[in-house]
């Protein structure tokens, strides 16, 4: 999993780098809060962001804030870096959009556990917006069945999603579970048994 | 040159935190040798300058820095200089800079000395 780590310091930003490589996460770089937020912005963007509190051109809790209004469908997990442990700040800092924080100077393993945590949340995200969009898929269909479906009226073909005519049976097979069994209605039975007698007068006996 | 005190940086907080990683805490040592000379000049050129935002900027970055690497008694004199820049009153911590700027050489001499340790 891809991690953005933006700090302008350097040697805060080596050991981050560092310490995410060993736990075999892929750090990427940014020394400045507007290069993180592009880096956020991209298309293949990194679905978690460790980010210093003060930083040039954007602080992190300006960071946080300009992302939650982008409104992605699955926001990155952002944690805070900091030096201030003063209360007020972290409320701040969590008020600004992040989801976690952790004072400078850190605990190794309490920042490994806090990225282990984020790294969970982000799976179960993705995981709820694949469940997401396969029930959305299910709903199209089953509205799908309840809407207009063109039929012909003489031989009672229907007309589906592809523009193909198909046998009522098979479009219902194509978008249900149902197994059609074969067998005549008492009307047709009767229809039928008239025709074959008609036909082949011997029959009925 | 004066030895330099060596109670100015937690050594078990540093060994405990680099624990079987002493490539990198040489790597970042020789970092913060490299950085620690630049930030202590714009620190001192801003404060000159009464640039007080510059000054509250760089001395967080040095502190940030120093905390890393176990010196957190040097990591509270640059807070004391970010704090008084914040209230705009920077002119006031000349000697606060000036103790800043002796340890600050101490503890790259102490960390030097470990970095070239055999036993780091």
């Amino acid at each position: 999993m891809k991690i953005l780590v933006a700090d302008d310091e350097l040697v805060s930003r080596t050991l981050i780098e560092n310490y995410l490589q060993y736990w075999g996460y892929i750090p990427v770089c940014v020394t400045h809060g507007k290069e993180a937020l592009e880096a956020l912005k991209a298309p293949e963007a990194p679905a978690m962001a460790i980010l210093d509190w003060m930083m040039p051109y954007m602080s992190g809790p300006e960071v946080c804030q300009a992302v939650q209004k982008m409104q992605k469908p699955i926001p990155p997990y952002l944690i805070l870096v900091t030096s201030k442990a003063d209360k007020r700040d972290i409320v701040r800092g969590l008020q600004a959009g992040a989801q976690d924080y952790v004072t400078k100077p850190y605990d190794v393993n309490e920042l490994q556990a806090r990225v282990d945590v984020g790294r969970r949340m982000v799976q179960l995200q993705q995981l709820l917006a694949q469940r997401i969009g396969e029930l959305e898929e299910a709903t199209r269909q089953i509205r799908q069945l309840h809407g207009l479906l063109p039929i012909c009226c003489k031989c009672k073909k229907v007309r589906a999603d592809d523009g193909y005519w198909s046998e009522v049976e098979t479009y219902i097979s194509r978008h249900t579970d149902t197994k059609f069994s074969h067998s005549y209605c008492p009307d047709c039975y009767q229809v039928t048994m008239a025709e074959l007698t008609r036909k082949e007068p011997g029959i009925a006996a | 040159m004066d030895a330099a005190n060596p109670t100015l940086l937690d050594m078990s907080d540093l060994r405990g935190r680099f624990a079987g990683r002493a490539d990198l805490l040489r790597r970042v040592i020789k970092i913060f040798d490299e950085q620690t000379p630049q930030l202590l000049a714009r620190l001192r050129h801003a404060f000159r300058r009464g640039d007080a935002q510059t000054v509250e900027f760089t001395a967080h970055t040095l502190k940030g820095s120093f905390a890393q690497l176990g010196a957190q008694i040097t990591a509270g004199l640059a807070s004391q200089l970010e704090e008084a820049a914040r209230v705009s009153a920077p002119g006031r911590s000349e000697a606060v800079l000036k103790e800043l700027e002796a340890q600050a050489s101490q503890v790259r001499r102490i960390l030097n000395d470990l970095a070239n340790s055999p036993d780091v």
